[in-house]
């Protein structure tokens, strides 16, 4: 019988010795992982920014199609209409809501001065509560509010000119929308403002 | 960029690996428990019932007893002489030959054949209804409140006429039946063959003072003793050495001596008594006469 | 069913009804119930599921013999994980409208008891083919019940089936079927009409 060498065993009958396999397994699914990523991950952008151009047409009335264009140091949609002419334009924006981070599309006027419309793309907000800032219904309320002011949301149930009506049981979420509309909008109207003052 | 990212998921990959490795290693030396490998054998041979006849809690208990403590193999009643066999071959022991032990109800009374019955209106379980004298004619048979039934968990006795009845087909043998009879006419008895002869009767009162209480009770004649050594009447009743029952030999003749319906074979129907009754239906079991306005199974006065 | 080792033929066909894994088992009700409100999501869920079973058996089937068992359930975590991120890779790069609406459902798939199950019961002890045989048959089980689960909230929640419509247009849509009660009651009843049937056949042949 073949003597193994002393340390090949106390190696083979240590804790990590023993555990050979997994580590074995982990750095073969890592590499996996990362060659699966690296070869679908275009492809997955190219769907998430469809979907986005999907939706940028219903947020700006008139508009037919969405061109991905910067102003400043960020990336929006400008809202085209059927003339080539631009029709509004439509900001992707995100924070963080009450679970996990909103994604959201925000549509604006030519002049970013009101809210022309609004989207949810991706939330993670309580099922039955949070998750109710996707209906359109309560979106809707968005719409034609001034972008001069911040919104605030209230329990009112006739919210005055820069308030939106909270969705009850969902106080944070409704607060988040919000916060994530006031900052974005607030951060684009300056880089536009720039843009127009120094082309 | 893809050999960075490659990189990097390894390298966290690998580190996770390495900490999930170890700290497993380490627990599994730190927590182990020894076990010895023979109490899983023992187990998976025990039938699994977990009725308790072995007198421990469930199969495992008793396969930990057996294995860690050396109790008898031979004590579960459902798995009989083939189980004590496997675990005796797994634990290295000798067993002798053993055979299911199954209950015998002593009292062959139905309702017509107990004389002297007054009406009784009290909690209508065999452990109240003893405690009240002058029930029935005979102080020592089978009152039919059905405690019996109450307590088996495998619907393998009955009350038919207001007499218990073992169905041997559904009986596992646990014993529960003979643990809770008030009156303990029921024993657990070696079932040498599927079907054997039994004393029916548990009236220990002679001639005619068990006449007066009873159409059917053992009078205390002592024919059987005199045709079988396997008879020993004692206190006016006959009982039966088991250890010297003889399967060979058959007691036809002693059964049909006895003057009362004391002496019976019991067991499993043969297949001549199926095809026999075949035809007939079965009669419902009849429910005990004396109920209260109290549900019985909670009330405990 | 509890036979030492059953052929590769006899673990498919307990899968689809006599081991379903959500009437009969119930296990892996968290998807059932969740995604069980229309068909195109509910025949998803079971094709990624499905994959990363057979994927999973396939490979724990096929290192069987080197696993220590301190270290069993972490390497079976492992190969589900990897799969089921391959998976969710996948439904995002071709088919990325459903994934957005089985959400976070995809990911659970890891966790999802009947994988584990699988791999604890028979791939760590059987051979490739029976593994496998058995990770095709507690899919097609999961399927079915997948799909009839989504079939009666569909059609009573929606008025449709996979789209098409069946219900006459004056059909008023019983919402509570889309919600989580309705999901409830259908699985009890599901539940109750398996496994009565399955009591009728052990009669019959009993």
């Amino acid at each position: 019988m073949k003597k193994e060498h002393p340390l090949f065993l106390c190696i083979k009958n240590s804790y990590l010795g023993q555990s050979w396999l997994v580590i074995l397994l982990s750095i073969f699914f890592g590499f996996t992982l990362s060659g699966v990523q690296a070869f679908l991950q275009e492809k997955i952008d190219t769907n998430k920014s469809n979907q986005s151009m999907r939706i940028v047409p219903t947020l700006v009335p008139g508009a037919v199609t969405g061109k991905s264009v910067t102003v400043g140091d960020l990336t929006v949609y400008e809202a085209l209409n059927q003339n080539n002419k631009r029709a509004g334009w439509v900001i992707p924006a995100r924070g963080q809501g009450f679970a996990d981070k909103i994604e959201i599309l925000i549509g604006l006027t030519p002049d970013a001065s009101s809210l022309s419309g609004l989207s949810v793309l991706n939330q993670k907000e309580t099922p039955g509560l949070g998750s109710r800032i996707t209906e359109s219904s309560w979106l809707s309320q968005f719409i034609g509010k001034g972008t001069t002011d911040s919104l605030t949301p209230t329990k009112n149930p006739v919210p005055s000119k820069n308030e939106i009506r909270a969705i009850t049981g969902a106080t944070i979420s409704s607060f988040s929308i919000c916060q994530i509309v006031n900052e974005n909008v607030k951060k684009f109207r300056a880089e536009l403002r720039k843009q127009q003052a120094d082309p | 960029m893809l050999l960075e990212i490659s990189l990097l998921a390894g390298l966290v990959m690998l580190l996770l690996a390495l900490f999930s490795g170890y700290s497993l290693g380490w627990a599994n030396k730190t927590f182990h428990v020894e076990v010895d490998p023979k109490i899983a054998q023992v187990n998976h041979v025990l039938p699994g019932a977990n009725c308790g006849g072995c007198g421990y809690i469930g199969c495992a208990d008793y396969a930990s007893a057996i294995v860690l403590q050396g109790v008898s193999v031979t004590k579960c009643p459902v798995g009989g002489e083939s189980c004590a066999k496997k675990i005796a071959d797994i634990m290295g022991v000798e067993v002798k030959q053993s055979w299911p032990y199954r209950p015998v109800i002593h009292c062959a009374a139905k309702y017509p054949d107990r004389l002297k019955r007054i009406p009784y209106a009290g909690e209508a379980t065999c452990i109240a209804a003893n405690l009240v004298s002058g029930i029935q004619g005979c102080v020592y048979g089978c009152l039919g409140y059905g405690d019996c039934v109450a307590v088996c968990k495998y619907d393998a006795i009955h009350i038919v006429d207001g007499l218990s009845v073992v169905d041997y087909e559904k009986c596992i043998g646990c014993g529960a039946c003979a643990k809770i009879c008030p009156r303990n006419i029921i024993t657990m008895v070696p079932f040498k063959m599927e079907n054997i002869v039994a004393i029916a009767c548990s009236n220990k009162d002679f001639m005619n003072d068990v006449k007066s209480v009873c159409n059917v009770g053992c009078i205390g004649c002592k024919a059987c003793e005199r045709l079988s050594p396997i008879f020993k009447v004692a206190n006016n009743l006959p009982s039966i050495d088991y250890n010297q029952y003889d399967p060979g030999v058959s007691y036809q003749a002693v059964v049909d001596k006895c003057p009362r319906e004391t002496i019976i074979y019991v067991g499993k129907p043969s297949q001549k008594d199926k095809d026999a009754v075949s035809k007939e239906e079965v009669p419902k079991p009849v429910e005990a006469q004396f109920k209260t306005t109290v549900d019985s199974t909670e009330w405990r006065g | 069913m509890s036979k030492e080792n059953p052929t590769a033929l006899e673990r498919f066909i307990w899968g689809i009804i006599p081991e379903n894994p959500i009437f009969r088992q119930v296990l892996g009700t968290c998807p059932a119930l969740a995604v069980s409100t229309d068909i195109k999501a509910a025949l998803t869920m079971t094709c990624a599921t499905a994959f990363v079973l057979i994927c999973a058996n396939t490979i724990i089937s096929l290192i069987r013999h080197l696993l220590k068992p301190h270290l069993r359930i972490v390497v079976f975590v492992l190969t589900i994980a990897s799969f089921v991120t391959i998976v969710d890779y996948l439904l995002a790069a071709f088919y990325y409208s459903m994934s957005l609406q089985l959400g976070p459902y995809v990911p659970l798939i890891i966790v999802n008891c009947i994988i584990i199950c699988r791999c604890e019961v028979c791939a760590s002890k059987q051979s490739v083919g029976v593994a496998i045989s058995d990770a095709i048959g507690q899919s097609l089980g999961f399927g079915l019940a997948l799909v009839s689960m989504a079939s009666f909230r569909e059609i009573l929640g929606s008025g449709t089936w996979c789209g098409f419509r069946i219900m006459p247009d004056s059909w008023p849509n019983w919402v509570l079927m889309l919600l989580p009660p309705g999901a409830f009651f259908v699985f009890g009843f599901l539940i109750g009409a398996v496994n009565w049937f399955t009591s009728l056949k052990k009669n019959k042949s009993s």
